[in-house]
């Protein structure tokens, strides 16, 4: 995601990037998508049909 | 209601040094005694006065105060060789670990302090969350549990000796035992400096502290002891371990001034040492809990606190409650399933409060004024004090009655109740009833209610809570009512309706041949509250249908597949279809109930439902449902049938086992010849008493009873009065397949021939419970029953501790109003509960909206 829309996102859910589920660096899917610490990752999910955003923040550790 | 006037931010906990308590101390004490021949406590004993007093009378020398107003004082005892505190011990095997044993420094070099300093220093000012701090601050004592293999100190490079660590209270550096002095002395010479590295703020505890020269004795408000019927005095356990302490610390400090040999001191010392540990924990890993007299193991101080009897769990978390009652439950099917029979001696008890106010004042007065049943017990003044109401008072009371005053008047009809039942393993485990007072003395509720409770009444007790503010009470009638708790918040699914009887009538009213006479009409509706009559049919019979459909809200409509047929309300007339309980009870084929709940709300369900029960009960009764022996005993046609499976059944087996020998049957895909044997045997064996069900189905007189609760679901299926009336077939081991072993090898019982292949000897049963099982039939029906039960509690158990820990893993979540999953730090665990923010009690609202 880019950094304009991580603000916007955090901004209209009222938290900061510590407070989004966590994803590590080393992880096969963030590396994937050549994922640095301190990015956000938005995933599509698709649950009974429905599709929805999820984010994840990249740490190292 | 008061304001909060400060956040605690942080608590810090500290140890206390030797000065630090000997300030604390009001006493020191030397005696190693209690009370003197004159029953009177001895000064500088145990129960010194100035330790405080609990007997009435005394008066402290300390505070001056009595025994109601002396909160208690500290004292000490002085040990004359200093011993350590052993649970503190592993911290001291970290210290002297991560220290050089000549010149007492970190055993990390300049440049790794640096670091550490530095990391230190950016956790601090970065304010990093609590989360964060915690993994880094777990890197650091990674670190330093590296520290142990550090051989030589980096400051003035003594080579390190090994030091060897012996639960609880040894240390040994190389061969030599380190006493605790020396320990004491090691921990002394380390900088304040180097503790801030590894974690310690030296000004509220210095490590030579955990290393003991003098002891804190508690008050005796926290040991009292004890007067029994006989005049003896029995002295808390605590007090016994202190006074262990002391007296082997006066011999200790005798055989010292008398200048015994050192191995006599030392195990004087040892001793001491082993006296603290059990002061401190007599379950400490590794020595002999202390005893008493009579073979019980001491309760020192921290069995006090720990486990499920400790103060923690016992007196803090499961604090006990006023207004509230227990006492065992029994049915009602006379009251509504949203009330709650109440005995009248616990009404009497029980009291809710009454808010007088400027405009209630009236009311109020009178109330207070009764002087029978729904009176006033207490009345609660301006300042918060409550006063019981006395003939004596009640006059005054009554003229000092003003707004702001709260009177607790007895428990009436009505009035708003929480009812529980443990384990409350969900959130319909508590649900708020109306009250409804009644004789007897136990807790009363519908059929209906016991589902989500998971109550029956074979003694079961349960739980009555009285909201006593306005708005529990308002957020108990709204969120917690039992007509509101209909549909499951696991799947939505039914999961309050009739069963039982409660279907059976219903089942049996509305079946398509049904019609009653006027009378009989008449009469069932009247049960049910209603005085109407639905119209007749052309020779003056009503139809059971449309007696039924007189519950049913005006202008219902509803639709839904029933078996092969259909099951259809057309404008509030039940036109097509029977009420059962696959229609109208428990579970998820139940949309009726959603339908209904869609169209006229959850009051007008609830008022279905009970007023649908009254009329089931009351057909059921006027019809008269009974079974016996006769249900399951086999007509000529169905005797035939049975004989008939069986012998068919049994040769297809023998023929299997024949192709099996002779190498013709054909393997099944990855599988061996044998285990396809198994298969197919097993698939013809299972077959058989699908045969004989449909055998049952149709030669089976629809009168029958037996046949009428299993069609309808009030009880039983079709498999249990098969099993009772034709055969009790395959009888499964837990792996899934025939019963195999038993008795050495390849035979069940040794009255089987070795390498019997036939059904009869790995567990068909040919006979039913009615004709009676051979004896080997009964042993292979025994040895199933017994792999059942053992399944069922293995598989319960199991659940029931994953459904727990799932359920203490999530339960702080909740749902924002922005549909997020967040937890109390505000972190978004799913940024749309479930995917689809669908309450899952609604499901079947939005199914049948789109409709």
């Amino acid at each position: 995601m880019s950094h304009t829309d991580v603000s916007a996102m955090l901004s209209s859910l009222g938290i900061g990037t510590h407070n989004l589920p966590k994803i590590l660096v080393t992880d096969p899917q963030a590396k994937k998508l050549e994922a640095k610490p301190g990015d956000v990752i938005e995933i599509e999910r698709e649950d009974f049909g429905k599709s929805y955003k999820h984010y994840r923040y990249v740490v190292e550790k | 209601m008061s304001m909060q006037a400060e956040v605690i931010k942080q608590i810090k906990f500290g140890i206390f040094s030797q000065e630090q308590i000997k300030k604390l101390s009001v006493a020191k004490l030397t005696v190693p005694d209690t009370y003197n021949e004159d029953g009177y406590p001895i000064d500088g004993g145990l129960l010194d006065q100035r330790l405080g007093v609990i007997d009435p009378g005394l008066v402290c020398k300390t505070c001056g105060g009595r025994a109601k107003s002396c909160p208690g004082h500290f004292g000490h005892i002085e040990l004359v060789r200093p011993v350590i505190h052993s649970e503190f011990s592993k911290i001291i095997n970290m210290l002297l670990q991560a220290t050089c044993q000549k010149c007492h420094r970190i055993l990390l070099n300049n440049e790794q302090i640096g670091v550490f300093r530095e990391a230190m220093a950016k956790e601090l000012a970065a304010e990093m969350p609590m989360n964060e701090a915690a993994a880094d601050r777990h890197a650091e004592q990674d670190l330093l549990k590296k520290l142990k293999s550090v051989k030589k100190c980096p400051h003035c490079q003594t080579v390190q000796e090994k030091l060897k660590f012996s639960m609880p209270t040894y240390f040994y550096l190389g061969e030599r035992r380190l006493k605790p002095d020396e320990i004491r002395d090691m921990l002394a010479k380390m900088s304040d400096d180097d503790l801030e590295i590894i974690g310690i703020d030296a000004k509220t505890s210095r490590p030579e502290a955990l290393v003991l020269n003098a002891l804190l004795v508690p008050p005796v408000d926290v040991r009292p002891s004890i007067t029994l019927e006989t005049g003896e005095r029995s002295e808390d356990d605590l007090t016994h371990k202190l006074v262990d302490i002391m007296r082997i610390n006066q011999r200790l400090e005798q055989n010292i001034n008398a200048g015994a040999p050192q191995i006599i001191i030392d195990d004087l010392w040892e001793l001491l040492q082993y006296h603290v540990t059990t002061y401190f924990n007599n379950e400490t890993s590794g020595i002999p809990p202390a005893r008493h007299r009579s073979g019980r193991a001491l309760k020192t101080i921290a069995q006090r606190l720990k486990g499920k009897e400790g103060r923690f769990r016992y007196n803090l978390s499961g604090k006990r409650v006023n207004y509230s009652a227990r006492t065992v439950i029994s049915v009602d099917p006379a009251i509504d399933i949203d009330e709650v029979g109440v005995p009248t001696a616990i009404a009497e008890k029980l009291t809710v409060p009454f808010y007088v106010t400027e405009w209630n004042l009236e009311a109020g007065k009178k109330l207070l004024e009764r002087n029978e049943y729904p009176m006033v017990l207490n009345v609660v003044a301006l300042d918060g004090k409550r006063k019981r109401i006395l003939d004596t008072n009640k006059e005054d009371l009554l003229k000092e009655l003003k707004p702001g005053y709260i009177l607790e008047r007895q428990l009436k009809d009505g009035d708003i109740a929480l009812f529980n039942r443990q384990p409350s393993l969900h959130r319909i485990s508590i649900m708020a009833h109306r009250v409804k007072v009644l004789p007897g003395k136990t807790f009363r509720i519908t059929y209906p209610a016991t589902a989500p409770y998971n109550a029956d009444f074979d003694g079961d007790e349960m739980n009555l809570h009285i909201p006593q503010t306005l708005e529990a009470q308002a957020e108990a009638k709204y969120l917690m009512a039992v007509q509101n708790q209909i549909f499951s918040p696991r799947d939505g699914a039914v999961i309050i309706a009739n069963g039982w009887d409660g279907v059976i009538g219903t089942f049996m009213l509305t079946q398509d041949d049904n019609y009653l006479t006027k009378e009989d009409a008449e009469h069932l509706l009247s049960t049910a509250g209603i005085r109407e009559l639905p119209k007749h049919s052309k020779n003056g019979t009503y139809s059971g249908k449309s007696v039924f459909s007189m519950l049913f809200p005006k202008g219902l409509n509803y639709e839904a597949q029933q078996g092969s047929g259909k099951f259809v309300i057309k404008d509030g007339e039940l036109v097509e279809g029977v009420v059962d309980k696959k229609m109208y009870g428990e579970g998820r084929s139940n949309k009726l109930f959603a339908a209904i709940v869609m169209g006229y709300g959850f009051d007008v369900l609830q008022d279905f439902l009970t007023k649908s029960s009254r009329l089931s009960y009351a057909y059921t009764t006027l019809f008269g449902v009974t079974i016996g022996v006769k249900e399951y005993m086999l007509n000529d046609a169905l005797k035939k049938d049975k004989a008939s499976t069986i012998t068919e059944t049994q040769g297809k087996v023998a023929d299997l086992i024949e192709q099996y020998k002779e190498k013709k049957l054909e393997p099944l895909l990855g599988l061996t010849l044998r285990q396809s044997l198994e298969q197919t045997i097993m698939v013809e064996l299972d077959l058989a008493r699908g045969q004989a069900i449909q055998m049952l189905n149709k030669n089976t007189d629809k009168s029958n009873f037996a046949m009428l609760m299993a069609n309808s679901g009030a009880r039983a299926n079709i498999l249990n009065m098969e099993q009772m009336s034709m055969f009790l077939g395959q009888q499964a081991t837990r792996e899934g397949g025939r019963i195999k072993r038993g008795y050495y090898t390849n035979r069940v019982v040794p009255h089987i021939r070795k390498n019997d292949n036939s059904s009869a000897a790995h567990g068909f049963v040919a006979n039913g419970f009615v004709d009676g099982l051979t004896p080997l039939e009964m042993i292979m029906h025994a040895v199933g029953g017994r792999g059942t039960v053992i399944q069922k509690g293995l598989l319960t158990q199991r659940s029931g501790y994953l459904q727990r820990r799932l359920a203490n893993a999530l339960q702080d979540y909740y749902v924002l109003q922005d549909n997020t999953v967040r937890d109390v730090n505000n972190n978004v665990i799913e940024t749309i509960y479930g995917g689809d923010a669908i309450d899952p009690t609604k499901v079947e609202f939005l199914k049948q909206k789109k409709e």
